[in-house]
Protein backbone atom coordinates (compact mmCIF):
# COMPACT_ATOMS: atom_id res chain seq x y z
CA UNK A 1 0.00 0.00 0.00
CA UNK A 2 1.70 3.17 -1.04
CA UNK A 3 1.56 6.49 1.17
CA UNK A 4 -1.84 7.92 -0.45
CA UNK A 5 -3.69 4.69 0.11
CA UNK A 6 -2.27 3.84 4.19
CA UNK A 7 -3.45 7.62 5.04
CA UNK A 8 -7.03 7.58 2.99
CA UNK A 9 -7.13 4.54 4.88
CA UNK A 10 -6.74 5.96 8.02
CA UNK A 11 -8.96 8.90 7.80
CA UNK A 12 -11.65 6.92 6.29
CA UNK A 13 -11.09 4.83 9.54
CA UNK A 14 -11.16 7.71 11.91
CA UNK A 15 -13.86 9.34 9.74
CA UNK A 16 -16.01 6.52 9.91
CA UNK A 17 -15.28 6.18 13.74
CA UNK A 18 -17.16 9.81 14.03
CA UNK A 19 -20.24 8.73 12.21
CA UNK A 20 -20.77 5.46 13.59
CA UNK A 21 -20.46 7.38 17.52
CA UNK A 22 -22.78 10.53 16.21
CA UNK A 23 -25.27 7.89 15.13
CA UNK A 24 -24.88 5.93 18.83
CA UNK A 25 -25.21 9.73 20.49
CA UNK A 26 -28.44 10.24 18.26
CA UNK A 27 -29.97 8.16 20.53
CA UNK A 28 -27.72 8.07 23.67
CA UNK A 29 -27.10 11.73 23.86
CA UNK A 30 -25.91 11.82 27.50
CA UNK A 31 -23.49 8.66 27.54
CA UNK A 32 -20.05 10.25 28.49
CA UNK A 33 -18.07 7.28 27.33
CA UNK A 34 -19.34 7.49 24.04
CA UNK A 35 -18.81 11.75 23.93
CA UNK A 36 -15.62 11.16 24.91
CA UNK A 37 -15.18 8.83 22.42
CA UNK A 38 -16.22 11.35 19.18
CA UNK A 39 -14.46 13.98 20.48
CA UNK A 40 -10.78 11.82 20.05
CA UNK A 41 -11.74 10.51 16.83
CA UNK A 42 -12.95 14.00 15.44
CA UNK A 43 -9.50 15.62 16.49
CA UNK A 44 -8.18 12.72 14.84
CA UNK A 45 -9.85 13.29 11.58
CA UNK A 46 -9.24 16.60 11.28
CA UNK A 47 -5.50 16.37 11.48
CA UNK A 48 -5.26 12.92 8.88
CA UNK A 49 -7.89 15.26 6.99
CA UNK A 50 -5.28 18.30 6.94
CA UNK A 51 -2.46 15.77 6.49
CA UNK A 52 -3.98 14.26 3.20
CA UNK A 53 -4.90 17.65 2.16
CA UNK A 54 -1.25 18.64 1.96
CA UNK A 55 -0.01 15.83 0.26
CA UNK A 56 -2.76 14.57 -2.20
CA UNK A 57 -4.82 17.82 -3.18
CA UNK A 58 -8.22 19.11 -1.55
CA UNK A 59 -10.76 17.09 -0.35
CA UNK A 60 -13.86 20.05 -0.56
CA UNK A 61 -14.42 22.71 -3.10
CA UNK A 62 -13.95 24.91 0.17
CA UNK A 63 -9.89 23.62 0.63
CA UNK A 64 -8.75 23.87 -3.31
CA UNK A 65 -7.48 26.84 -5.31
CA UNK A 66 -4.93 28.28 -2.86
CA UNK A 67 -2.79 27.55 -5.58
CA UNK A 68 -1.92 28.85 -8.57
CA UNK A 69 -4.27 26.39 -10.37
CA UNK A 70 -8.02 24.91 -9.84
CA UNK A 71 -6.88 20.94 -7.92
CA UNK A 72 -10.42 20.24 -7.25
CA UNK A 73 -10.73 18.82 -10.72
CA UNK A 74 -6.68 17.26 -11.41
CA UNK A 75 -6.83 15.08 -8.94
CA UNK A 76 -8.81 11.66 -9.38
CA UNK A 77 -12.19 11.11 -8.29
CA UNK A 78 -12.65 8.71 -5.76
CA UNK A 79 -14.36 5.71 -7.91
CA UNK A 80 -11.53 5.65 -10.39
CA UNK A 81 -9.34 2.84 -9.47
CA UNK B 1 -27.25 21.79 2.91
CA UNK B 2 -24.73 19.48 1.30
CA UNK B 3 -21.23 19.56 1.14
CA UNK B 4 -19.00 17.07 -1.13
CA UNK B 5 -15.80 15.12 0.38
CA UNK B 6 -14.10 14.03 -1.90
CA UNK B 7 -13.13 9.89 -1.12
CA UNK B 8 -15.42 7.24 -0.33
CA UNK B 9 -16.74 6.58 3.18
CA UNK B 10 -15.39 2.76 2.49
CA UNK B 11 -12.27 2.53 0.04
CA UNK B 12 -12.92 0.49 -3.28
CA UNK B 13 -10.69 -0.53 -5.36
CA UNK B 14 -11.32 -3.68 -7.85
CA UNK B 15 -9.07 -5.58 -9.54
CA UNK B 16 -10.92 -7.63 -12.14
CA UNK B 17 -13.76 -6.89 -14.02
CA UNK B 18 -17.00 -8.94 -13.50
CA UNK B 19 -20.37 -7.53 -15.52
CA UNK B 20 -22.34 -10.16 -14.06
CA UNK B 21 -21.85 -9.57 -10.29
CA UNK B 22 -22.05 -5.78 -11.57
CA UNK B 23 -25.93 -6.60 -13.26
CA UNK B 24 -26.75 -7.74 -9.45
CA UNK B 25 -25.32 -5.37 -7.36
CA UNK B 26 -26.62 -2.44 -9.02
CA UNK B 27 -30.24 -3.41 -7.44
CA UNK B 28 -28.83 -1.89 -4.33
CA UNK B 29 -28.36 1.65 -6.41
CA UNK B 30 -31.37 1.82 -7.49
CA UNK B 31 -33.80 -1.44 -7.02
CA UNK B 32 -36.64 -1.42 -4.28
CA UNK B 33 -34.33 -1.35 -1.13
CA UNK B 34 -31.03 0.08 -2.96
CA UNK B 35 -29.62 2.75 -1.17
CA UNK B 36 -31.05 6.14 -3.53
CA UNK B 37 -34.34 4.92 -2.08
CA UNK B 38 -32.92 4.61 1.56
CA UNK B 39 -31.83 8.29 1.37
CA UNK B 40 -34.92 9.59 -0.48
CA UNK B 41 -36.91 7.89 2.66
CA UNK B 42 -35.24 9.01 5.58
CA UNK B 43 -34.55 12.68 4.01
CA UNK B 44 -38.01 12.92 3.21
CA UNK B 45 -39.47 11.66 6.63
CA UNK B 46 -37.64 14.29 8.24
CA UNK B 47 -39.96 17.33 7.69
CA UNK B 48 -43.24 15.26 9.76
CA UNK B 49 -41.11 13.92 12.54
CA UNK B 50 -42.18 15.86 15.58
CA UNK B 51 -39.00 15.07 17.88
CA UNK B 52 -36.29 16.62 17.06
CA UNK B 53 -33.40 13.96 18.05
CA UNK B 54 -35.28 11.31 15.78
CA UNK B 55 -35.53 14.19 12.97
CA UNK B 56 -31.20 14.56 13.87
CA UNK B 57 -30.79 10.45 13.30
CA UNK B 58 -33.11 11.02 10.04
CA UNK B 59 -31.04 13.46 8.48
CA UNK B 60 -27.70 11.81 9.40
CA UNK B 61 -28.73 7.75 8.35
CA UNK B 62 -29.98 9.65 5.33
CA UNK B 63 -26.56 11.79 4.82
CA UNK B 64 -25.13 8.51 5.24
CA UNK B 65 -27.08 6.34 2.93
CA UNK B 66 -25.78 8.75 0.26
CA UNK B 67 -21.83 7.76 1.07
CA UNK B 68 -23.17 4.25 0.05
CA UNK B 69 -25.24 5.16 -3.06
CA UNK B 70 -22.06 6.39 -4.00
CA UNK B 71 -19.49 3.12 -2.96
CA UNK B 72 -22.07 0.86 -4.95
CA UNK B 73 -21.97 3.08 -8.04
CA UNK B 74 -17.99 2.96 -7.68
CA UNK B 75 -18.42 -1.06 -7.38
CA UNK B 76 -20.71 -1.27 -10.78
CA UNK B 77 -18.50 0.90 -12.20
CA UNK B 78 -15.21 -1.12 -11.75
CA UNK B 79 -16.64 -4.27 -12.31
CA UNK B 80 -17.92 -2.77 -15.58
CA UNK B 81 -15.04 -0.35 -17.00
CA UNK B 82 -13.01 -0.94 -20.18
CA UNK B 83 -15.18 -4.35 -21.14
CA UNK B 84 -15.32 -5.62 -24.51
CA UNK B 85 -18.41 -6.55 -26.82
CA UNK B 86 -16.96 -10.38 -26.16
CA UNK B 87 -17.21 -9.56 -22.66
CA UNK B 88 -20.28 -8.03 -22.34
CA UNK B 89 -22.16 -10.72 -24.52
CA UNK B 90 -20.95 -13.52 -22.61
CA UNK B 91 -21.40 -12.33 -19.45
CA UNK B 92 -25.66 -11.49 -20.49
CA UNK B 93 -24.33 -7.72 -19.46
CA UNK B 94 -26.04 -7.08 -23.14
CA UNK B 95 -29.67 -6.17 -22.49
CA UNK B 96 -28.01 -4.06 -19.85
CA UNK B 97 -26.02 -2.19 -22.14
CA UNK B 98 -28.17 -1.51 -25.02
CA UNK B 99 -30.20 0.99 -22.82
CA UNK B 100 -27.28 2.11 -20.82
CA UNK B 101 -23.99 1.31 -22.18
CA UNK B 102 -21.42 1.06 -19.07
CA UNK B 103 -22.89 3.73 -17.43
CA UNK B 104 -24.59 3.03 -13.94
CA UNK B 105 -28.03 3.75 -14.26
CA UNK B 106 -30.86 3.60 -10.97
CA UNK B 107 -32.09 0.35 -11.61
CA UNK B 108 -33.49 -3.44 -9.77
CA UNK B 109 -31.26 -6.66 -11.09
CA UNK B 110 -34.66 -7.39 -13.05
CA UNK B 111 -34.21 -4.29 -15.06
CA UNK B 112 -37.03 -2.00 -13.35
CA UNK B 113 -35.76 1.49 -13.38
CA UNK B 114 -35.69 3.37 -9.53
CA UNK B 115 -39.05 3.99 -8.15
CA UNK B 116 -40.26 5.62 -5.06
CA UNK B 117 -43.24 3.25 -5.03
CA UNK B 118 -40.99 1.05 -3.41
CA UNK B 119 -40.45 3.75 -0.82
CA UNK B 120 -42.90 5.29 1.73
CA UNK B 121 -43.24 9.03 3.76
CA UNK B 122 -46.81 8.22 5.79
CA UNK B 123 -46.60 11.01 7.84
CA UNK B 124 -47.09 9.51 10.82
CA UNK B 125 -44.18 8.67 13.27
CA UNK B 126 -44.91 5.29 14.29
CA UNK B 127 -45.40 3.84 11.03
CA UNK B 128 -42.52 5.87 9.51
CA UNK B 129 -40.19 4.61 11.87
CA UNK B 130 -41.51 0.85 11.74
CA UNK B 131 -41.10 1.09 7.83
CA UNK B 132 -37.38 2.44 8.61
CA UNK B 133 -36.60 -0.74 10.46
CA UNK B 134 -38.29 -3.00 7.80
CA UNK B 135 -36.34 -0.83 5.03
CA UNK B 136 -32.97 -1.85 7.10
CA UNK B 137 -33.72 -5.42 6.93
CA UNK B 138 -35.08 -5.70 3.66
CA UNK B 139 -31.39 -4.27 2.19
CA UNK B 140 -29.66 -6.52 4.72
CA UNK B 141 -31.07 -9.44 3.12
CA UNK B 142 -30.27 -7.71 -0.34
CA UNK B 143 -26.63 -7.78 0.55
CA UNK B 144 -27.04 -11.28 1.85
CA UNK B 145 -28.20 -12.25 -1.20
CA UNK B 146 -25.84 -10.33 -2.92
CA UNK B 147 -22.78 -11.89 -1.30
CA UNK B 148 -24.13 -15.40 -1.94
CA UNK B 149 -22.76 -14.36 -5.50
CA UNK B 150 -19.62 -13.27 -4.79
CA UNK B 151 -15.95 -14.48 -4.40
CA UNK B 152 -13.81 -12.00 -5.32
CA UNK B 153 -12.61 -10.21 -1.70
CA UNK B 154 -12.29 -7.07 -4.06
CA UNK B 155 -15.70 -6.73 -3.72
CA UNK B 156 -16.84 -9.51 -0.85
CA UNK B 157 -15.02 -6.55 1.64
CA UNK B 158 -16.98 -3.27 0.74
CA UNK B 159 -20.20 -5.11 0.62
CA UNK B 160 -19.66 -6.83 3.69
CA UNK B 161 -19.11 -3.26 4.84
CA UNK B 162 -22.55 -2.00 3.98
CA UNK B 163 -24.36 -5.40 5.45
CA UNK B 164 -23.04 -4.32 8.70
CA UNK B 165 -24.11 -0.62 8.41
CA UNK B 166 -27.78 -2.07 7.50
CA UNK B 167 -27.61 -3.70 10.75
CA UNK B 168 -26.37 -0.57 12.67
CA UNK B 169 -29.13 1.36 11.10
CA UNK B 170 -31.85 -0.91 12.01
CA UNK B 171 -30.92 -1.10 15.67
CA UNK B 172 -30.31 3.36 15.94
CA UNK B 173 -34.05 3.27 14.37
CA UNK B 174 -34.99 0.66 16.87
CA UNK B 175 -33.73 3.12 19.84
CA UNK B 176 -35.79 5.68 17.83
CA UNK B 177 -39.06 4.20 18.20
CA UNK B 178 -38.69 3.43 21.82
CA UNK B 179 -38.17 6.95 22.56
CA UNK B 180 -40.83 8.10 20.49
CA UNK B 181 -43.05 5.96 22.19
CA UNK B 182 -41.61 6.86 25.62
CA UNK B 183 -43.38 10.04 24.50
CA UNK B 184 -46.39 8.79 24.36
CA UNK B 185 -49.77 7.60 26.16
CA UNK B 186 -48.64 4.49 27.06
CA UNK B 187 -52.47 2.83 27.20
CA UNK B 188 -53.14 3.63 23.48
CA UNK B 189 -49.77 5.26 21.30
CA UNK B 190 -52.40 5.48 18.71
CA UNK B 191 -54.56 7.96 20.31
CA UNK B 192 -53.30 10.63 17.88
CA UNK B 193 -50.91 10.92 15.37
CA UNK B 194 -47.74 13.01 16.89
CA UNK B 195 -46.63 13.96 13.39
CA UNK B 196 -50.33 15.64 12.39
CA UNK B 197 -52.70 16.11 15.47
CA UNK B 198 -51.38 19.33 17.24
CA UNK B 199 -52.10 19.79 21.08
CA UNK B 200 -54.93 18.65 22.54
CA UNK B 201 -56.63 17.74 19.42
CA UNK B 202 -57.42 13.63 18.86
CA UNK B 203 -58.31 11.48 16.19
CA UNK B 204 -62.27 11.40 17.40
CA UNK B 205 -63.13 8.31 14.94
CA UNK B 206 -60.29 6.13 16.35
Amino acid sequence: MNDKNRLLTELSAASFAVIEAGLYLDTHPNDRTALEYKKQYSEATDRLRAQYEQSFGPLFMETSGSGDCWEWTQTPWPWVV
Amino acid sequence: MFVYEKRLEFPIKIKNTNPKLASLIISQYGGPDGEINASLRYLSQRYSMPLPQVQGLLTDIGVEELSHLEMVGTIVYQLTRDLSEAEIRQAGFDAYFIDHGTGVYPQAAGGAPQTAMALAVKGDMLTDLTEDMGAEQKARTTYDNILRFCDDPDVIEPIRFLRAREIVHYQRFGEALRIATDKLDERNFYAFNPSFDRRGRTNTRL
